[in-house]
């Protein structure tokens, strides 16, 4: 089967950036989760950036993946930030209230300072 | 005059993308404009997702009859099941601006979606989604 979604990780020191790529949905979001959960869990990253410029879909349980990720990162006093939300991922996290409860940046140059 | 199109699809999440991108191209044929053509692929998708979830609780050799009628600037889709019978009022349904993980497909669904209907006849679970366009566009 091919992939839906390509993840590829730059660990820096305590950041990490996530480079997102394809639909977030049912089949592809436990990868994605997965992803964001060891980083804060097992390598300890104090800011993960997930990079969001090559996603254009996303679902309810894309949704839930990232909402479990800021949570991690509250726990942790980290921060999760989600940058270069392409138009459609943008208006989903806005119907369903969330665009300002995750801390989002326009660019990952942004989102590194 | 109405169109007709009906997709017979195993209950198994690898087939959810394809089925974005047909109702990507139904919506399309049936003048809806590009935003809101994203708004009833995610109800669909959101739709299938359910039944795959909750109907079939994951197996993914359950059937989902996919049936659209369409006609110019307005969609109407319905999702046949025979898996558990869906209860969506067991679904969380509140405001989702709080950190709850889960909870967001029946909202999004409504929120995209003039209508959104469940129903079980017999031992078979009956989702209809209808949309007419918003702001009619030629192309």
């Amino acid at each position: 089967m091919t992939k839906d979604l390509d993840i590829n990780i730059d660990r820096n020191g305590p950041i990490s950036v996530v480079h997102v790529s394809g639909d977030i949905d049912l089949k592809s979001s436990p990868e994605l989760r997965a992803t964001i959960l060891d980083l804060f869990e097992n390598r300890r990253q104090e800011r993960v950036i997930l990079n969001l410029a090559g996603v254009h879909y996303i679902d309810s349980s894309g949704v839930a993946s990232l909402v479990e990720g800021l949570q991690e990162a509250k726990k942790r006093n980290a921060r999760f930030i989600l940058c270069a939300l392409n138009e459609a991922p943008r208006h989903v996290l806005e119907l369903t209230r969330l665009t300002k409860v995750f801390e989002v940046a326009p660019s990952l140059e942004e989102a590194l300072k | 005059m109405a169109q007709q199109i009906e997709l017979r699809i195993s209950s198994d999440p690898r087939w959810l993308r394809m089925v974005r991108v047909i109702m990507q191209e139904i919506a399309r044929q049936a003048g809806f404009p590009d935003g809101e053509r994203g708004e009833i692929t995610l109800a669909v998708d959101e739709a299938l997702a359910n039944v795959i979830k909750h109907a079939y609780r994951g197996d993914p050799n359950g059937t989902v009859l996919l049936s659209c009628e369409a006609e110019e600037g307005r969609l109407e889709i319905e999702l046949r099941d025979r898996g558990l019978a869906f209860d969506p009022g067991r679904l969380v349904e509140k405001a989702p601006d709080e950190l709850r993980v889960g909870g967001r497909g029946l909202f999004l669904m409504r929120a995209t979606m003039d209508e959104v209907h469940f129903e079980r006849n017999g031992d078979t679970n009956l989702v209809r989604l209808r949309k007419s366009v918003k702001a009619p566009t030629r192309e």
